[in-house]
This record gives C-alpha cells, sequence and structure tokens, in this order.
C-alpha cells in the first residue's frame, strides 16, 4: 500500500505544544511545594502570552486536518482568556478553603488545551479525543473539593451523564464514519449524500451529544445540581469556557458539513431551543439560592444561542461566537461576585450596596448584561443573533426569544432590587483579594466597554 | 462468513444493553461498567464498517477509543471512590445532598 506523503507542518500547533509542555511542567513542580502565587501568577502569564503566540501561527496542518484559521484563533482568545478570569477566581477561593491549587490549575490548564485542540480539529478522532480530554479534565475539577459531599455529587452526576452523552455521540460518530467511509471533515461534504438514513441517525446522535454538554432541555437535567455542588470558580469556568468550544465546534460542523441536511437538524434544534428558553427562564424564578438560578439563567442562554446555529449562515455562526465572548465576561463576573460576597442565599444580598458599593454596582452591571439591557454588551450580541434570525425569516422564533429575555429580567433585576431597594440582613463576611479585584475589574469593562465600541465582535 | 448487517445489529443490541442497564440500573459502580458496554459496542461498529468498507481509519478510532474509554473509567472510579469514602453510599438514587 502506498502512504501519500503529506506536509506535516507541525508549526501551525506550536501554541498547543507549547501549552502542553507548559501544562506538564505545573504539574511537576506542584511537587515542589513552590509558594502559590508563583504557580498562579505563572501560568496565567503563560497563558496571556499564549494569546500572542497563538495569533502568530495561522494555517492548516496535516493535510487538513488541523487548521488554525481566523475563527478558531478568535475563539481560542476567548477560551484563553476565559480560562485566565477562571484562575483569578480559583486562586482566591482556593486560598479561604485551602485547597492544593497545584492540583486544580494543571487540571484547568489541561481542559483549556482540550478545548484550544476542539476548535481546530477538522477530522473526528482529533475532535472526539479533544472533546474527552476536556471533560475528562473538567469532571476531575468539579470533584476538587474531595472532601465536601456536594461536590462529590456533583462530580458523579456530571461524570455519569457526561459519560453517557460521550458514548451516545461516539454511537452518532461511527454511524456517519459508516455511511460516508471518511473521518476527515473535508472528504465528508464531498462524500455526504443528501438523504441517507444512516447518516441521518448518526447525526441524531451526534447532536443529541451536544445538547447534552451544552445542557440544553431535555438534556439539561445535569446543570443546576452540578452548578450548584461545584465549587464557585469552578461553576464559572464550566458555565462560560466548555460551551464556547462546544459551540464552536459543534456550529462549524453542523454549518459548514452537514449544510445538506440543514432542513433536518434546524428543525431538531428549533423545538429544542424553544423548550430550553422556557424550562431555562421559567424555572430560574423561584430559585433561592443564586448559584441555582445563575445555573438556570446559563440554561436559558443556551437556548438564545442555539437561535443563531439554527439560521444555519456563516453570519449567524459570528453572531454565536460574539454572543459567547461576551456571555464570557458577564457570567464569569457575576460568579466572581458571588465569591467576593460570600454568600448563596439571594435573600442575604439585601442591602449590600450600603456595605459594598463597588461590588454592588458591577454586580448590578452583569446583571442588566444577563438581561440585555441597552447600554451594556449583553444587549448589543443578543440583538445581533436576533438580528440575524430575523433576516433569514425566523421571526416567531425571535417573539418568543424576547418574551422569555423579558421574563427573565424578573429574576436578574430581582438581586439588583435586593441589593439596593431593601435593608440589609446582615453584614457579609466578604473575601476581598486581588486576584477576586483584578478579575472583577476586567469583567466591568468587557460587558460595559464592548457595548459601547463593539470592535472585537465579529 | 456473516455481512454487515449482523455485526451492526450486533453492536446496536449490544449498545442498548448498556443504555438499558444505564438507565435502569441503581449502583454506581454498575453504571460504570454499562458505560463501558457502550463504549465496547461502539468499537464493534467501528470494526466492522471499517472491515468492509476497506478503510483503516475506522480500526484507528477504535485504539482511540479504547485509551478514551480507559481513562474514563479511571476518573470514574476516582470519582465514585472519593463520594462513597465520604459517605458510604454507592447508589444513585440516594445521593441527595444537592436540591434537585
Amino acid at each position: 500500500m502506498r502512504i501519500p506523503s503529506v506536509p506535516l507542518e507541525f508549526k501551525v500547533l506550536m501554541p498547543e505544544i507549547l501549552f502542553t509542555a507548559f501544562a506538564s511542567f505545573i504539574l511537576l513542580v506542584g511537587l515542589l511545594k513552590l509558594r502559590r502565587e508563583i504557580i498562579l501568577w505563572l501560568s496565567i502569564l503563560f497563558s496571556l502570552a499564549l494569546i500572542f503566540i497563538v495569533i502568530q501561527y495561522p494555517g492548516d496542518a496535516f493535510g487538513g486536518m488541523f487548521s488554525n484559521d481566523f475563527l478558531a484563533i478568535y475563539l481560542k482568545i476567548i477560551i484563553l482568556v476565559g480560562l485566565v478570569l477562571s484562575l483569578l477566581l480559583l486562586s482566591s477561593y482556593l486560598k479561604e478553603r485551602l485547597i492544593a491549587l497545584y492540583e486544580a490549575v494543571p487540571v484547568a490548564l489541561f481542559s483549556s488545551l482540550g478545548m484550544m485542540l476542539l476548535v481546530s480539529a477538522r477530522e473526528f478522532i482529533s475532535f472526539f479525543v479533544s472533546l474527552e480530554l476536556m471533560s475528562l479534565s473538567i469532571y476531575v475539577l468539579v470533584g476538587i473539593r474531595r472532601y465536601d459531599i456536594r461536590s462529590n455529587e456533583a462530580a458523579v452526576k456530571y461524570f455519569m451523564l457526561g459519560g453517557f452523552s460521550s458514548a451516545l455521540m461516539l454511537f452518532g460518530i461511527a454511524l456517519i464514519y459508516g455511511a460516508t467511509n471518511t473521518t476527515e471533515f473535508s472528504a465528508l461534504v464531498k462524500v455526504l449524500s443528501t438523504n441517507s438514513m444512516l447518516t441521518l441517525a448518526g447525526l441524531v446522535l451526534f447532536i443529541v451529544g451536544l445538547c447534552f454538554k451544552i445542557a440544553l432541555v431535555p438534556f439539561h437535567m445535569w446543570a443546576p445540581d452540578v452548578y450548584e455542588g461545584a465549587p464557585t470558580p469552578v461553576t464559572a469556568f464550566i458555565s462560560t469556557v466548555p460551551k464556547i468550544a462546544i459551540l464552536g465546534a459543534f456550529g462549524r460542523i453542523l454549518i459548514d458539513i452537514f449544510d445538506k441536511y440543514y432542513a433536518d437538524w434546524s428543525s431538531f434544534l428549533i423545538v429544542l431551543s424553544v423548550l430550553t428558553m422556557a424550562v431555562g427562564n421559567l424555572f430560574a424564578l423561584p430559585q433561592r439560592n443564586i448559584k441555582r438560578m445563575l445555573a438556570y439563567s446559563s440554561i436559558a442562554h443556551a437556548g438564545y444561542v442555539t437561535v443563531g446555529l439554527i439560521v444555519g449562515t456563516q453570519a449567524g455562526y459570528n453572531a454565536v461566537v460574539a454572543y459567547m465572548l461576551i456571555y464570557t465576561f458577564m457570567n464569569i463576573g457575576a460568579f466572581a461576585i458571588v465569591i467576593a460576597f460570600n454568600e448563596e442565599d439571594i435573600e442575604n444580598y439585601k442591602g449590600l450596596h450600603k456595605f459594598h458599593p463597588a461590588f454592588s454596582l458591577a454586580m448590578l452591571i452583569f446583571m442588566f448584561s444577563l438581561t440585555g439591557v441597552p447600554p451594556t454588551a449583553g444587549f448589543i450580541v443578543k440583538f445581533n443573533i436576533f438580528l440575524q434570525a430575523v433576516k433569514s425569516g425566523f421571526t416567531w422564533l425571535v417573539v418568543v426569544a424576547v418574551i422569555f429575555t423579558v421574563i427573565s429580567a424578573y429574576y436578574y433585576l430581582r438581586v439588583v432590587m435586593y441589593m439596593y431597594m431593601k435593608d440589609p440582613i446582615k453584614k457579609p463576611l466578604v473575601i476581598v483579594s486581588k486576584d477576586l479585584e483584578i478579575a472583577i475589574l476586567v469583567c466591568v469593562l468587557g460587558s460595559t466597554v464592548l457595548g459601547i465600541i463593539p470592535v472585537f465582535l465579529i | 462468513m456473516n455481512s454487515l448487517e449482523f455485526y451492526l445489529v450486533l453492536s446496536a443490541t449490544i449498545f442498548t444493553i448498556g443504555l438499558i442497564g444505564f438507565i435502569i440500573r441503581r449502583d454506581l459502580i454498575v453504571m460504570l461498567m454499562c458505560l463501558e458496554i457502550m463504549f465496547n459496542a461502539v468499537n464493534i461498529a467501528f470494526a466492522s464498517f471499517s472491515y468492509y468498507n476497506g478503510n483503516l481509519a475506522g480500526q484507528v478510532f477504535i485504539l482511540f477509543s479504547i485509551g478514551v474509554a480507559a481513562c474514563e473509567a479511571a476518573v470514574g472510579l476516582a470519582i465514585v471512590l472519593a463520594l462513597v469514602r465520604n459517605t458510604g453510599i454507592n447508589h444513585s438514587d440516594e445521593i441527595t445532598f444537592l436540591r434537585g
């Protein structure tokens, strides 16, 4: 058998190779009992440096099986920004609870490595392996407080349903492989026939895998428990960064490769999107625990984002990616405030602006941004998604989405109302650290400045 | 010599056994075993497609899939072990520390 020679172009993978080496290095350095600040700031500085390294290496490698094009670079930058913000949150939280930082940081790094490979993968084997690298690291991260039964329970639930969805997705990939006889995306586009039952069955299982990972109703059962039980910085991480990678990767596969099956998968996603917006928003209304409320809110946001995928055009996909950028800032910001106030019950947020005007103002900005009120960035990106949907003739879907956005204002603004208009019940024991303040400042800038000057949004 | 359909039916049957076992059994270790059954059923599908279509990519995929399944078992056992050590519970319907 003649093996065709393919230019390997290892240099395109340079950011990932450096990242792997660095994450392994941090794993080893953890044994030396260095000061925790060294490990943390080393990781943060490296992740920031990696943003500039990623830009330097565009191109294709391994004969088109790995591509670092504009969208992949854009997604990788969002992933790295999200990673840096989450690391800042992790540091102040773990210091309070005496958890070894050298266990949590390498796992977070490896999970981001999986995400970076995932958005570049143009082939099903590397796609699946990087998805699993990402997921397995996240299961460990959720259970990182291993003497806390809530963290244990969250990890078990997440692992069981995550493994289940991986198995379903793998079966879907097997059926697609059987129908097309290739695993490369570039070859897949050419051989995909318009109506093969085998491909359609594979595609449905594949999309079910996607729905489990981004918690679309009815595959959302794990999300509220996992988000409540996981340590708060980990919740901030898993509710934003993996969703960027998964939506980025799956969106490209659905729009670029399975465009012949557009009618099938879009009708499937429309039903799930409407259900997700309904369940996410309505179940968030009665929640008393702020982490659980934000969990349902993130389910609802997955519903809005799916509207952008349903459009099925490049413009719709770009709107999704821009949404995920802003969503990262506002959601991580909201969780950062929860960590700072060290309080999970919404009742205890009453009157907090008297004690901490700066944090309360930041929370106000994040809540307005999550609702989608005009001067904030949350409005611009949500408007963009709805605009693309209207352009493609999904006006009724946008009307539904806007109605649920109005409903969502109730539970977001309730937090703001409690903080500004009620008398305080008790003085909070606030955790203030430099790391947390920097993270909140960056999130505030991200969700306000990008709303006024939307230059970085594609 | 059996046909491709035979192996696909075999694979789908084993996958369904794993899936039903995962849903109805409540013991966490048995649920982990059912996950492994599902992964291995997919491997049969890959192998048969690869053999009958004359394409090696499926067999390469199996090697990776076995590796991933092994990692998944390791992480899963560690997580279940942490839960069992703290609480002594290994039934999925008894873990209700979070409001759900």
